[in-house]
């Protein structure tokens, strides 16, 4: 399980635009991609290489009428989902 | 513009802009004429690149796409390894190639036009051309352009074949330029299987997603869907000095979205049948 306190980084080896409400992810070399729905996109858009998690969670509930419980839940699984694609990873502790 | 007083130099139209290839001979470039099937146009060349042919006795590793075995280096590129390389100077205009033989051979000179796509996307940096190849067939009904795109077995050469009654530009490389916001289409010398494509260009009208089916129909798709397909068939805009680079990418989404913002789209089912006309004339009226 990633710590809150992790800071995520955005991998820049993707071609990212968004469409409408929907962002699309194009691997640079070959034909993967990824789409992400209106709140991926904003939680994509928070991920400044600045922030931790936990202020990431700030953000969300700020914006979404959601309750922390269930937005630290979601936001765990996606961010995961992002990791696992390739999309971000984590600033390394010095 | 450039000014070659070699008589071996076949000059390609491609849009708006001509590329001179200085060819090793006299039947060099009058094999070009035949597989293009376009004699050298009187225009003077936008840029030129001679072309040496390298005469070799391996039977070398012929990639699928040039794209992605292209290095740079200072001296100028390779692609798959020393089955192409050269140099090219946009600020002269001027590059050569040395190509190993077997890419003139049919059918490998499929790979070959590859080259010249890279060669066009200099020519249009350089002229400011904004325009761009794609993956397609392209027809013009009533001075109405149509941009069929879809993956290599989606029907491309099947809707040129459909559409023998009309305009067919290409079943298999198109091209596309905006004046403003406005989209054209424009035939292309590049070779698919459809053997009546004619010249021409016209005001773009529509992009069709192809999928076999049962019927025609033209449906609704999301704009998402459009992009991801159109970034997709997209030939990779880089000019044959530049190699594959985060920016390559970021630049088809950028026209895909550009296109599927200023020209209506639909997704075409389509059995094997001209009918597909009447389902398009009632929807573009």
């Amino acid at each position: 399980m990633v710590s809150l306190n992790a800071i995520p980084l955005r991998n820049d080896s993707f071609a990212v635009r968004e469409i409408g409400e929907e962002t699309v992810f194009f691997a640079d070399k070959g034909d993967e991609l990824h789409t992400l729905n209106e709140i991926g996109a904003f939680i994509w858009n928070t991920i400044d290489g600045k922030r931790m998690l936990h202020e990431i969670l700030d953000c969300i509930v700020d914006e979404y009428e959601v309750s922390k419980e269930i937005a630290e839940k979601d936001m765990l699984h996606f961010i995961s989902e992002l990791e696992t694609k390739g999309i971000i990873n984590f600033k390394q502790e010095k | 513009m450039m000014v070659s007083d070699n008589t071996n130099v076949y000059s390609l139209k491609i849009g708006d802009v001509v590329i001179g290839i200085e060819c090793p001979s006299c039947d060099y470039m009058k094999s070009m004429e035949e597989y293009f099937d376009t004699k050298s146009v009187s225009k003077n060349p936008d840029i030129l690149i001679k072309m040496n042919i390298v005469l070799h006795q391996d039977k070398p590793k012929i990639p699928d796409s040039l794209y992605l075995t292209k290095e740079i280096s200072p001296e100028g590129f390779s692609m798959a390894g020393d089955l192409v390389k050269g140099y090219f100077e946009p600020l002269e205009r001027k590059g050569e190639i040395w190509v190993k033989n077997i890419l003139t051979k049919a059918p490998i000179t499929r790979i070959f036009e590859q080259i010249l796509y890279q060669a066009f996307y200099s020519a249009r940096n350089v002229c400011n051309y904004d325009a761009f190849l794609i993956h397609s067939s392209g027809v013009i009904k009533n001075n109405a352009g149509y941009l069929f795109v879809g993956t290599y077995d989606a029907g491309k050469t099947t809707v040129a074949n459909l559409s023998a009654d009309y305009h067919v530009l290409n079943d298999e490389i198109c091209l596309v330029s905006f004046i403003g916001e406005n989209a054209y289409l424009h035939s292309t010398p590049f070779n698919g299987l459809y053997m009546g494509k004619r010249e021409g260009s016209t005001p773009l009208k529509a992009v069709l997603f192809l999928k076999h089916g049962k019927a025609h129909k033209l449906l609704e798709l999301s704009r998402t869907e459009a992009v991801i397909t159109l970034t997709r068939e997209i030939v990779p805009p880089i000019g044959i000095e530049e190699g594959l680079s985060h920016d390559t990418k970021d630049s088809m989404l950028k026209l895909a979205d550009r296109l599927s913002r200023n020209v209506p789209f639909r997704l075409m089912e389509f059995k094997q049948d001209p009918g597909f006309w009447d389902v398009i004339d009632s929807e573009f009226k």
